[in-house]
């Protein structure tokens, strides 16, 4: 089966599963914001300080939800035995990476386009007019993180202590593309012109395509039987 | 100086520790290899 | 499995040795520092423990490298041996920064980008370490840590130069101070003492890692 196709079929697959159930995107959406909440209520009313800090809020809640919804990445294929059986079948291992890959983005993607405007109403942020920009770096900063996401998550598959093995993978390699995400949001919210931004733009492209290359390249390893 | 006293302290019992801890179990895996060798 | 070489021997007695002087010049014979006073003696060990512990992250991904490429143990031995003394020496660097920090700036901790570095890159090496105490199949431990191993290592260089620029937003980058000679060659000597100790460990834990894989190994054929 050729990789494009397959990436496709896999895609596919698994959209069907979310708009039929939408269980994952509603859990997601509502956890997000619960942490959003739980962010507020721990630092208090204070809406200009709370304001000040909304990027790094707001990337917090997309990153714990992240991490909550990459361990289920693979759970649908686990438990119908699937994962046996997309291993063997033939043609490039990659095609599962790739196919999870898209899927996690969109879905984070799709569940973003409602926590920035639910977190502009909580912090009384202006993300109407610099709209464009925003979307820009949320689809930078999802895709590097889903990117590392999505490996760690088939490489500690079958490990016994995967719930806290994927974390403690994850959160040290996510540290760049947070530190670009948070910066390049706060400055443009504060109504800094993509001038400054620009260098955390940079940041995040060069990450994203970086370990693009990498996990792709070397996902067929981290699979093997 | 009481900082840089502690920190060569760290160092030198950190590293003693590894040493040790590593030779213990050396020579019990050792031991255990030529028990079975004879076997 | 037949004795340990030797030349491990010499080398730990070589180790020990350039340890003692070493320690002995930094703590006593080297004059106290004008400006940081007794607190600038632990540079002279922080630095070459710095400086060890990235050699051991950079022999952790040649190693998992060589296992990616050749299958051998071997080379999956070497980098779990480099892991887990190269964790010592980060958490040695760690701790002997936080050491000079306090008495230096008055707090333990602040987000200067080489300390923050630092304690990420501590952060990859227990995860590293982490993955292999969770994996049961040799096999897989090797392969899963050889992709970890290889993955950290590229991460940490753009970690670090997004910690350099996230400070340089709230504070500019202090200048560097001159080194005089004699610090230079204080921080070789402990670097050479500190490589030679790394060695020494690294490849008594690389026998110790290949004996308990033959008692496996035979106790897999005992059954």
């Amino acid at each position: 089966m050729a990789l494009g196709s397959r990436v496709a079929a896999i895609v596919w697959k698994d959209l069907l599963i979310e708009v039929r159930t939408k269980a994952s995107f509603h859990s997601m959406l509502f956890f997000a914001a619960l942490v959003l909440f739980v962010f507020s209520f721990a630092i208090g009313p204070d809406t200009p300080l709370l304001k000040r800090i909304a990027a790094g809020l707001l990337w917090v809640a997309i990153i714990f939800t992240g991490i909550l919804s990459l361990s289920r990445t693979y759970q649908a294929e686990e438990a119908g035995g699937g994962l046996e059986g997309l291993r063997m079948a033939p043609g490039d291992p990659r095609g599962i990476y790739l196919g999870k890959l898209a899927g996690n983005i969109l879905l984070l993607l799709a569940m973003e386009t409602i926590l920035f405007p639910a977190s502009a109403v909580l912090f009384q942020l202006e993300i109407a007019r610099n709209a464009l920009p925003l979307a820009g770096i949320a689809i930078l900063g999802t895709i590097g993180f889903s990117v590392v996401g999505t490996f760690y998550a088939a490489l500690t598959l079958n490990l016994r202590a995967r719930e806290i093995l994927l974390p403690l993978l994850l959160i040290p390699a996510l540290v760049p593309p947070l530190l670009g995400a948070v910066n390049s949001t706060q400055l443009v919210l504060d109504g800094n012109p993509l001038g400054e931004a620009a260098v955390w733009v940079r940041l995040m492209v060069a990450y994203d395509v970086t370990f693009f290359v990498v996990c792709t390249w070397i996902f067929p390893v981290a699979v093997e039987e | 100086m009481e900082y840089a006293v502690v920190g060569y302290i760290l160092i030198w019992s950190s590293l003693g520790w590894f040493a040790w801890n590593t030779r213990r179990r050396l020579v019990e895996a050792e031991s255990l290899l030529e028990s079975e060798e004879y076997q | 499995m037949g004795r340990s070489s030797p030349l491990v021997g010499w080398l730990g007695g070589a180790a020990l040795t350039l340890m003692l002087i070493g320690s002995a010049i930094g703590l006593f014979f080297v004059a106290a520092d004008a400006e940081q006073g007794e607190v600038q003696r632990l540079m002279y060990v922080h630095v070459p423990a710095a400086w060890t512990a990235f050699v051991a992250f950079f022999l952790v991904f040649i190693g998992s490298v060589l296992y990616l490429v050749q299958r051998d143990p071997r080379a999956d031995r070497f980098a779990a041996a480099c892991a887990e003394v190269g964790v010592v020496f980060i958490a040695l660097t760690l701790a002997t920064g936080m050491l000079w920090g306090k008495p230096t700036w008055g707090v333990w901790w602040t987000w200067d980008p080489r300390l923050t570095t630092t304690a990420l890159l501590l952060a990859v090496f227990v995860g590293y370490l982490a993955i292999r105490g969770f994996s049961d199949d040799p096999d897989r431990r090797a392969r899963w840590s050889a992709v970890v191993g290889i993955l950290g290592f590229i991460q940490v260089p753009i970690v670090y130069l997004s910690v350099v620029w996230w400070r340089t937003l709230h504070q500019p980058p202090s200048s560097p101070r001159s080194v005089s000679s004699e610090i230079l060659w204080t921080w070789m000597l402990n670097f050479l003492a500190f490589l030679l100790v790394f060695s020494y460990l690294a490849a008594r834990r690389a026998r110790l890692a290949r004996i308990e894989a033959e008692l496996e190994t035979r106790q897999a054929y005992d059954v």
